[in-house]
């Protein structure tokens, strides 16, 4: 990487913007949102373990429960020891079980991949990330991959309900109880896939709500659903929901999927020349060179890719497949999004050939 | 007239009785029809994609239990999974309107208890859990003939620790008489009384029925590990089968192969 005054030049992760959008994001990858939704986490199976365990044995004290912390995270094969002493029911065992192959069959691909789905179906009456797995990767048609993700939501709807009823936590958490994780997923992937097909304005609106609502479920969102209602608000220009969004999640405010909308919502409402318009659409190319250059909606992210390091190529092809149409605009708009990028480019290269001199 | 051996029945997915019932197959049964006979990888495709159709997973349990279950308490879990599966899919129906699917459930559920029994039967220790399962269905006649079970379970009788659990009775009413029935109620009646009438007349009548029966049950080595998939009475085929269900039961009552080894020579 090469610092150059203000501007930072880093060719081998492709990315070229201020040191203050480095600082922010540097060494970071992000998961995708299509991820999240579709696939469990890594130590999702881990720390429900924890969770179940923890519950178990009923610390008396903190101190207690830091101590026994202590001891499982010493040595890695610790956790699955208490796990195995731990006493369980027949249908806690075997839920347990169903995580661990949903778990082993997102690590392989392939016929092991599918081995393991097929077995976790035998554990479990709830097969939502099964479900999910077999939506993602087998379905051929349409109407199997629909089939398959509403069976998926229906299922995670009505055990959800069970859970609000049972659960005494705080609901606005969801995200952090393992268990519920599922529900959030089988929710999240089918309103997501509704949106991504032919749908008249009521529906569009009908299944952003219902994300918006999920967002209520972990008001951090860290599933990134935001990202997704944001795409869909500008293509409804809902442009009074898009700045509430925007504020509402104030951390996002160097992320593309938010500034590029953002700045075309300001072109629509205040006007090029306006100042905002200007701050938006400069901050927008910081975050992402390549969309600006390269807006080509057919060149979308493979769906098999789950993470991107931000400002990168990849960054842009995921733009892409959330936002396919926002770049579908007059040639005026287009005219002045790259007259921006035309300056910011010549300031840039000014600032470099200044500071090599 | 050929006759279908439990496993035979076994070898039958649960869709396929449908089309016995002559009730509709739907896309989903079409898909599992197809990974039966698909090679490599396309079955588990064909399995997982049809689960889009359908409200359940009863096949896919089967497929896996036929083709993947290596542990008893695999085999186990498919087999308590699915019977709850038509536990609940039995409440939902309206028996009245739906009297075709009804007993399309009933006699599926029945064969998965046969076959958890058949699982139960090959540990000496869970032969109890066998016992409690049949003493269940040994009421319900009409469906129960359809596999023989009164046969595979008299056949096996003079080896179960409870014995006096099952209603005898039951047992010893045969729908016909054929050499798989009469066998298994000679060597009954043997194992109580062996100067019993009943015994002499039952295994005289048997031997006419089907004399290929004792040369393979007096030699151990003869008796099959394996059964048919069916059988024909009268034939070798249903000498197999028979030496293959009461082999066992044959050497382990006393006296008993004597007897049809003097039996055998008089005929």
């Amino acid at each position: 990487m090469k610092n150059v005054g203000k501007v930072i030049v880093d060719w081998r992760n492709g990315y070229v913007g201020t040191e203050m959008v480095r600082e922010f994001h540097q060494d970071v990858y992000f998961a995708t949102p299509h991820s999240m939704m579709s696939e469990p986490r890594i130590a999702e199976v881990t720390n429900m373990k924890m969770a179940f365990m923890a519950e178990k044995l009923a610390f008396e004290s903190e101190e207690e429960a830091r101590a026994w912390m202590e001891t499982i995270t010493a040595v890695p094969g610790n956790l699955d020891i208490e796990y195995e002493k731990t006493q369980r029911t027949e249908k806690e065992n075997n839920y347990f079980i169903y995580r661990d192959l949903i778990a082993k069959a997102y690590e392989s691909s392939g016929i092991s991949a599918m081995k393991y789905i097929y077995k976790s179906l035998l554990y479990t009456d709830e097969p939502i990330d099964a479900l999910l797995w077999i939506a993602h990767n087998l379905a051929e048609t349409n109407e199997e991959e629909f089939e398959l993700l509403w069976k998926a939501y229906a299922v995670s709807e009505m055990l959800a309900e069970e859970y609000d009823k049972s659960d005494n936590s705080v609901p606005d958490n969801r995200w952090t109880d393992s268990r519920y994780r599922p529900y959030m997923r089988g929710k999240a992937c089918f309103f997501t896939y509704q949106l991504e097909g032919i749908l008249d304005e009521n529906e569009e609106l009908e299944f952003t709500q219902k994300l918006k609502d999920m967002i209520q479920l972990d008001t951090d969102d860290p599933m990134g659903l935001r990202f997704i209602i944001m795409s869909k608000l500008i293509h409804m220009k809902q442009y009074d929901q898009m700045e509430t969004l925007y504020q509402q999640f104030p951390d996002d405010n160097m992320n593309p999927l938010f500034l590029y909308p953002m700045a075309f919502m300001k072109y629509a409402t205040l006007g090029k020349e306006h100042p905002d318009t200007n701050s938006f659409i400069q901050r927008a190319i910081e975050s992402n060179l390549y969309i600006a250059v390269k807006p080509n909606k057919d060149d979308v992210l493979a769906h098999n890719v789950s993470f991107y390091k931000p400002h990168s190529e990849e960054e842009a092809q995921y733009f892409f497949r959330v936002n396919p149409t926002l770049f579908d605009v007059e040639e005026e708009q287009l005219m002045w999004l790259f007259d921006t990028l035309q300056k910011f480019m010549q300031n840039f290269a000014n600032q470099y050939l200044g500071d090599q001199a | 007239m050929i006759y279908r051996t439990m496993e035979g029945w076994f070898s039958i997915y649960p869709y396929q009785y449908r089309d016995i019932s002559k009730l509709p197959l739907d896309k989903n049964h079409e898909m599992i029809d197809e990974a039966l006979d698909a090679k490599g990888k396309k079955p588990l495709e064909l399995l997982l994609r049809s689960i889009y159709k359908g409200d359940d997973l009863i096949d896919l349990r089967y497929y896996y239990l036929q083709n993947f279950a290596k542990t008893y308490a695999e085999k186990m879990l498919c087999l308590n999974t699915n019977i709850a599966d038509l536990n609940y899919i039995c409440e939902e129906i309206d028996i009245e309107d739906n009297e075709t699917e009804n007993r399309w459930l009933l006699l599926v559920m029945l064969l998965h208890v046969c076959y958890m029994a058949e699982v139960e039967w090959t540990i000496p220790e869970n032969r109890h859990h066998a016992e409690d399962m049949w003493s269940v269905y040994q009421k319900d006649d009409g469906i129960v003939d359809m596999v023989q079970l009164r046969s595979v379970i008299l056949h096996r009788y003079p080896l179960l620790p409870r014995p006096e659990k099952l209603d005898t009775e039951w047992l010893l009413k045969s729908p016909e008489d054929i050499a798989l029935h009469t066998y298994a109620k000679a060597l009954y009646y043997f194992a109580k009384d062996p100067a019993s009438e009943k015994a002499q007349s039952l295994l005289e009548q048997s031997i006419k029925l089907n004399p290929h029966v004792p040369p393979l049950l007096l030699q151990k080595k003869r008796i099959p590990k394996k059964p048919s998939l069916e059988f024909d009475p009268g034939k070798k085929s249903e000498a197999e089968y028979i030496a293959y269900l009461a082999g066992e039961s044959w050497w382990s009552v006393e006296g008993a192969i004597r007897w049809l080894k003097k039996n055998m020579s008089s005929t």
